[in-house]
């Protein structure tokens, strides 16, 4: 340590200023005050990476931004990506990724939600949070004139197999069809939707806003068998050490930042903190659910794509899986209206070997080559992640798993024969892969189940409150981002009304 | 004493590592790329790689592949992606081809025997020794993923100039700060495919008017 310095106190320190720390960051700083005498709230908003400042312009983008991203891939994002995946490191956070997909949650998503784990989640009380995200993000249907050939052909096949493919509804503010937003954290335009809206009002109304300060960890001190949380212990770009005071702490590091933090703070699974033990919850870094999918790629004689186009996905639908529970396989179309990336076409097993052939195919098939992936979106099996070591351990070949996603591929393969593919990947068992992750530090009414309340309060640790990707109980059929960013709006307003409401 | 057998340097090559495995689980493991027997005098690792390359993306007159991308060293740039191949097994690949092309290595070959030595690894067939076959495959198998991965990213123009902060570096006059790296000029992997990349400036103001009469909103 090379310095210490006090600051503060802070009525809150939010750590982590990505998707849910800047949409309850504008929420409390606007409208929150203190409970015992009415006046407004000190907040700081604490964030790793930089803020690349200026008046959001969607469509053309904000100038420090745009210099910064390509939209090529998200290792052209630089130094500005934490090491696990799709997580920025940056103000703002990522935008939403793969695509703008900007499923709502269902119905079944908030039964999931309050059958695993008995939280009050229901969906009528979600109605003021959708609503605010469906604006904030601006989510619709891409319009049908930018669908592509690809996109035309698999919705009218699966229709004729007797499914009903939905469109996959995408938030996208004054898009220009780029195509790039499939790839990459970032949008030059900013067209992909993010929360730089948010952090701008929050700085309005007057949070400090304390950038490319890495949080070490959460001061929690011993309260019976309990802890308290008192603050952070933040660490300066030159290396010096700070502490800030808050009454209270709100984590924000996402699913897999989040468990980590916590467990450099003494907090999480004995087995793993030994010694360095201060608060002992199994539920921190476990309960980890991923989305494992695959997908089956395949060769056209005809071009699916377009030269630019919508980086969004096309249809979808839910074939019933021969049944056990509320278990959801999704299938969908991503062939996507612009190309495939060249180094993606270059290496499916569906190109030659090399040599001549591979090179003249490589010339038409961004346009030609084009898959369709499925995800069991309802995981029967869940993973961990140690709180130590970053490590994730999540069982993808579970043959529950496996069972599902032959399933799936076959009937990819049927949809690709009836497209009237000339030449169908073959790979059998399918590759794996998965994204979304959440539940490492979930909210349920059971502390010995989980790691803070329905009121994202930590179960264990006064003061501290928890609210992002971790603290979702069952993974969501509406993938992540967007039910992230609702649960987000609905926790700062229980938050509100719970710490910050004049009493 | 017994007799020492006489072991050629290819046999050297393609035992060498099966001995070593037992070494190297007792002992140290080699540095990725690093040798840990002799190897033969003309044993040219960086060779190697540029023939592979050349076989995998052929370059001829009027079009340009792997070879034209030399004076800008692709070379270098695949080989700090395939540091987990080690010499042995880059000097066992050069050598076994000898068997089945007249005594003659891998870099020796023509451009169509180059060709068939690859095919006959893919295909696994004329290689009795199975483990020979697998360290043959392990190695086209990763020399070719890098390869096309390198090359279809747009090698040399797969990133932009930053400075120590990690900001781009624009050219004087770039209001647009537009930061494709692609250049004209130079054919790439991107050419070939035709991927298009970024866009610029100029296009994003014609799809900005189109879009406008599409969905476009103030945003305050």
């Amino acid at each position: 340590m090379q310095n210490q310095s006090q600051s503060g106190p802070y009525d809150l320190i939010i750590v982590g200023a990505g998707t849910a720390g800047s949409i309850i960051a504008a929420h409390l700083a606007e409208d929150g005050v203190r409970a015992r005498d009415g006046e407004p709230l000190k907040i700081a908003l604490l964030e790793a990476g930089p803020y690349l400042k200026g008046k959001l312009n969607p469509g053309h983008g904000v100038p420090s931004r745009r210099s910064r991203f390509t939209n090529v891939s998200h290792n052209e994002s630089g130094r500005w990506v934490w090491p696990w995946p799709e997580a920025a490191k940056m103000v703002g956070g990522c935008t939403m990724h793969w695509g703008n997909n900007g499923y709502l949650p269902y119905e079944m998503d908030y039964i999931h939600w309050m059958d695993e784990s008995g939280v009050d989640w229901s969906q009528d009380k979600f109605k003021d949070s959708v609503q605010e995200i469906v604006d904030e993000f601006n989510i619709g249907d891409v319009p049908e004139e930018m669908w592509s050939p690809g996109n035309r052909l698999f919705k009218k096949t699966v229709e004729s197999m007797g499914y009903q493919p939905r469109y996959v509804p995408t938030g996208r503010k004054n898009c220009i069809y780029c195509g790039l937003c499939g790839r990459g954290n970032f949008c030059r335009y900013d067209s992909k939707p993010n929360v730089l809206g948010y952090v701008w009002r929050a700085e309005q109304a007057g949070i400090e806003l304390i950038p490319e300060v890495e949080v070490e960890r959460v001061i929690i001190e011993p309260k019976g068998e309990k802890g308290i949380a008192r603050g952070v212990v933040l660490k300066q770009q030159d290396g010096t050490v700070r502490e800030l005071r808050a009454e209270k702490v709100l984590v924000s590091c996402g699913a897999y930042g989040t468990p980590i933090l916590l467990g450099r703070s003494g907090y999480g699974p004995r087995e793993q903190l030994g010694d360095k033990t201060l608060v002992h919850n199994p539920n921190v870094g476990n309960n980890l659910e991923i989305q494992p999918g695959t997908d089956v790629w395949a060769e056209y004689d005809i071009d699916l794509k377009r030269e630019r186009g919508a980086g969004n996905y096309g249809h979808y639908f839910w074939p019933e899986f021969p049944s056990d529970g509320n278990n959801v396989v999704g299938i969908r179309d991503t062939i996507m209206s612009f190309p495939t990336y060249p180094q993606v076409a270059a290496v499916r097993s569906l190109a030659p070997r090399f040599g001549q052939a591979h090179k003249d195919y490589m010339r038409t098939a961004v346009r030609r080559v084009a898959g369709i992936r499925s995800s069991i979106l309802t995981p029967l099996v869940k993973g961990s992640i140690n709180v130590i070591t970053g490590a994730t351990s999540y069982p993808y070949t579970d043959p529950r798993n496996v069972k599902r996603l032959h399933w799936s591929a076959e009937i990819m393969r049927e949809i690709h024969r009836k497209m009237g593919a000339k030449k169908i990947e073959q790979h059998d068992p399918p590759s794996f892969g998965g994204g979304h992750p959440t539940g490492t530090c979930r909210a349920g009414s059971d502390p010995k189940e989980s790691v803070v309340n329905p009121h994202f309060e930590s179960h264990d640790v006064e003061n501290l409150l928890i609210c992002d990707g971790s603290v979702v109980p069952r993974a969501c059929l509406a993938h992540k981002c967007v039910p992230v960013s609702i649960i987000s709006a609905f926790a700062a307003r229980r938050i509100m009304a719970d710490h910050y409401t004049r009493a | 004493m017994p007799k020492k057998e006489k072991v050629s340097r290819r046999n050297f090559i393609k035992h060498g590592s099966v001995s070593t495995v037992a070494v190297a689980i007792s002992q140290v493991t080699p540095s990725p790329g690093q040798t840990m027997g002799t190897l033969p005098s003309n044993y040219d690792r960086a060779l190697i790689f540029a023939q592979l390359g050349d076989t995998l993306i052929p370059s001829s007159p009027g079009d340009p592949g792997y070879k034209t991308l030399e004076p800008y060293n692709i070379t270098a740039e695949i080989m700090k992606g395939v540091a987990s191949i080690s010499d042995e097994d880059m000097a066992l690949f050069n050598s076994e081809s000898a068997d089945h092309f007249g005594g003659k290595t891998f870099v020796e070959l023509s451009e169509a025997q180059r060709a068939d030595y690859l095919n006959m690894i893919a295909d696994g067939v004329n290689i009795s020794d199975s483990q020979v076959l697998g360290r043959l495959q392990s190695v086209y198998n990763l020399v070719r993923l890098r390869v096309f991965i390198v090359f279809y990213q747009n090698y040399p123009q797969h990133t932009i100039m930053r400075d120590k902060e990690g900001v781009p570096i624009l050219s004087p006059d770039d209001e647009h700060q537009i930061t494709n790296p692609n250049q004209p000029g130079l054919v790439t992997g991107w050419d070939i495919a035709g991927w298009r990349g970024p866009m610029t400036w100029e296009e994003e103001e014609e799809r900005r008017e189109r879009f406008k009469k599409l969905n476009w909103k103030q945003y305050d």
